[in-house]
Formats: structure tokens, sequence, C-alpha cells
């Protein structure tokens, strides 16, 4: 799907209000399986969003500020006997973004103001755990 | 839940081409994504576990297969293309699919004769010009024998191959006049291009000599001249090979110009396993219930086995070259 200039994707609109959905429900974090479920669910769709099409917007989200990721803490992770999870959030300028859009707005970061607002880090990385 | 064969299978399959579309990228960038996929993964199937569902094989590959082309290009907006697109991108597929199609056309037979002619042909007349433009590229890197080989021996596999279904499903060996021209006459222009005049003159003096010859009827026509093709075919193929095996080994080829020395020892390395060959045939089935297959096919059928394995080998050699390789000094996300 072609890309308009400060829009977003009809799949990066529904992880953002996904992620804020968790957000009012007090788990800010969500690891990216578990994002597929919820739009999955929310959608009421059979099949789950691809790995390339799902890791490839949280990727775009994160670079235009309006998601943040970390690496969970890998003692966590082998306590509980699984791979580390890498857990997005969503953040003020993707709460922003979202009102905007709510609003009619169908550029919202038209004018670049999320994407100065990214954390600057590499999104393909994340945040490294901090120990 | 234990997943069966089919859920390891769906579970490796993933984790292989994930492992294959970050290969090249950064070390941190690479493990990043392989650990986020392998954690999505373990998710999904222990989710399907606490539901008492069955192992999501179909599911998992589902995901993986509608993924490929976004994975593919977020590959490509991790690493712009440096280079030609045609360098970068287009030539190792172009050549991928050129020889899985000649694989093709060998393995399927009853293709008409018509058909067969030219399909044969199109392979050859395809890859000639990409392999060209790879071994311009990297002429300031590779020995230029094994540029030569390179390229003569990708043609002169191919038209080998054309050869074995000439003799087994037309019964007539019109190829041999193809293989002196292409083979011989590409390989000396290509000797003279690259520099080596000495080998240009040699290889152009024997396709003299085959077209001299042929034009006599008698055992020259029927003996020397299909030989004389075959085992620079031979020749070219060995050299495919030793390339091929010495990149693997991340080796690189001297530098000094082999070609006079290949022309000249390899075509007699490579007679004596066809002589062994033709002695273990005729041993152990001197009355073949399948009198169609006959000694060159069966070297011909060494050959395919040989082009085969080289042009694996050249295809990694040509991804590899293509995408570069791990920087050592990065880290991964978990470290």
């Amino acid at each position: 799907m072609r890309r308009k200039p400060g829009a977003l994707l009809p799949l990066e609109v529904s992880i953002c209000e996904v992620a804020i959905e968790q957000r009012r429900q007090g788990e800010p974090e969500s690891h990216g399986f578990a994002i597929a479920k919820l739009l999955a669910e929310r959608d009421g769709a059979r099949r789950l969003t691809a790995h390339g099409t799902l890791y490839k917007a949280l990727g775009r989200l994160e670079a235009a500020g309006l998601l943040q990721s970390r690496w969970e803490d890998p003692e966590t992770a082998a306590h509980e006997r699984r791979p580390p999870r890498r857990l997005y959030q969503i953040t003020a300028a993707g709460i922003e973004a979202m009102a905007r859009i709510a609003q009619g707005d169908p550029a919202p970061l038209q004018n670049d103001r999320s994407r100065a607002a990214g954390t600057g880090r590499d999104p393909a990385v994340g945040e490294p755990v901090s120990s | 839940m234990r997943p069966g064969w089919e859920g390891i299978f769906a579970v490796r399959l993933v984790r292989a081409w994930v492992w294959f579309y970050t290969r090249g990228l950064p070390a941190r960038v690479a493990e990043a994504r392989r650990a986020e996929i392998d954690s999505d993964v373990w998710e999904q199937l222990r989710d399907a576990s606490r539901a008492g569902r069955p192992v999501p094989s179909f599911a998992l590959l589902g995901r993986f297969v509608r993924g490929v082309p976004d994975d593919l290009a977020w590959r490509l907006e991790r690493e712009p293309l440096s280079g030609s697109p045609v360098q970068r991108v287009v030539l190792p597929v172009v050549v991928v699919l050129s020889y899985g199609w000649l694989a093709f056309v060998w393995m399927n037979g009853w293709l008409s004769e018509q058909l067969v002619w030219w399909f044969l042909l199109l392979p050859v007349l395809v890859t000639a010009p990409i392999l060209a433009l790879y071994v311009r590229r990297c002429s300031g890197r590779l020995a230029r024998a094994a540029l030569a080989l390179i390229l003569g021996g990708g043609v002169t596999v191919a038209l080998m191959l054309a050869m074995l279904v000439a003799v087994i499903f037309l019964e007539q060996t019109p190829f041999v006049w193809i293989a002196i021209f292409v083979l011989l006459g590409g390989a000396a222009a290509l000797a003279l291009i690259l520099g080596s005049r000495v080998t240009g003159v040699l290889m152009l003096a024997v396709l003299a000599a085959a077209v001299y010859f042929d034009s006599f009827s008698g055992p020259w026509r029927d003996a020397w001249i299909p030989i004389l093709a075959l085992l620079g075919g031979f020749a070219a193929l060995i050299g495919l090979l030793a390339f091929g095996v010495a990149n693997l080994y991340e080796r690189a080829l001297p530098r000094w110009n082999a070609l006079p020395l290949v022309v000249a020892v390899f075509p007699l390395a490579a007679a004596l396993p066809q002589y062994f060959l033709l002695f273990v045939y005729d041993f152990f089935y001197p009355r073949s219930p399948w009198p169609r297959l006959r000694f060159w096919d069966v070297v011909n059928l060494v050959a395919v086995v040989g082009f085969v394995a080289a042009y694996s080998a050249l295809m990694y050699v040509i991804w590899r070259d293509t995408f570069g390789k791990v920087p050592s000094d990065e880290t991964t996300p978990q470290a």
C-alpha cells in the first residue's frame, strides 16, 4: 500500500489504538505476538498479522516516535523458561497522533512533530537491556 | 504439548528464513530481529498449548509466507542498495532462476523436440551476459583465470546439458558445434579481453583446428571434435568447481593467469575419470536395458551433478558479495 506523506497505514493506526487500549487497562507494554493477537481479536480476524508485516510496522512506528520499545530483563525470561520479549508501549507523541487522526487529520506526521519526538534509537534493535 | 514433525518443520522454516534475510546485517540488528521472531513463535506455540489447541503449524507457515515481501522490504530499508540494482538484486535472482529453469528443463525431457532446443539455449543467452556483468564487477578482486572459468564453465555446462538432451531425445549431436564455437570462441575472446593474449591465441587456434578437421569425414568428425569440445567443457567445469570450493573456504585463487595450464593439463585430468566411468559402465552394464544411455550420457550426467554443486557455490559467493559480511564488533541485544 502506497503511503501518503505524513500519513499512517491502517495497520499502524490499529497497532497504536491497541497500544492505547492496553495502556488504559493498566498494561502499557505488550510484546509482538500479544499485539498480533489483540489485533486479530479486535478485528475479528481468523489470521494473525504476518511476522514481516507486523514487525516492519512496529519498527516504523518506533522510528516515527509513536511507540517505544525495550527488551525485558533476560533473567525474567530465563526464570519463566521462554525467550526474552521485546516490549512496546505507546508514547505521548503516539497518543497525540491518534488524537489528531480521530479529529480527522489524515496525515498526523505531516509536520514531522511526532518524528521529532522520537527517541533517536535504532528501531531495528530497540533499547538494550539495562542491568 | 510437544509439536509433531510438521510443527518442528514450521518453526525451523521460520527460523531459517529469518536467519537468511538477516544475514549480512550488523550483528546487533540481525540478532534483535531473530530474537524477536523467536519470541513471537514461542508465544504462539504456548498460546495454542494453553488453549488446548493443536500446534499451529499452518498458521505459523501462513504468517511466515504472507510476511515475506515485508521481510524483504525491511531488509532493503536496513541496507540501502549502494550499487546498481542489476548488480545487487537482479543479477543473483536471474542467475538462480535461469539455472533452476535449466535444471527443470533437463529433468523434463518430455518437452517437445522443437521446444527443447530453444529452451536449452535460452539459459545460455540469458546467463552469459549476467555472468559477464558479475565478472566485470569482481575483476579487481579475483584471479583472471577464475573469472574466465566462471563464464566459460557456466556456458559450457549448459551446452553439455543441451548435448545430452540432443543425444537422448533427438538422437543427434548438433550441439557439438555450438559447444565448440561458444566455449572455445567465448573463452578465447574473454582471455583476450582480460589480457592474456597467449591464451586467447591458443584457444583460437584450437577453434580453428576444430573447424578445419570437421571439414573431413571419418574419425575426425565423429571422435576428435566431440572429444575436444567435451574435454574443454570438463576443463572449464573443473575450474568452475575449484573456484566455487576455493571461495567457499574463503581462499582466493592465485593471481597468476592459469588459463594456459588449465587448457593443457585439465583435459588430461578430465579424461581419466571419463575413461574410468566408461570402464565401470561397460563392466556393470554390458547389456544395458536402456540402449540410449551411452557413455557420453553418463559423463554428462556426472557433469550435471558438478554443475549443480558448482553453481550452488557460485550463488553463495554472489549472495555473500551482494549483501556483505557481518561486522564482528557488534553485540546482540541480549548480551
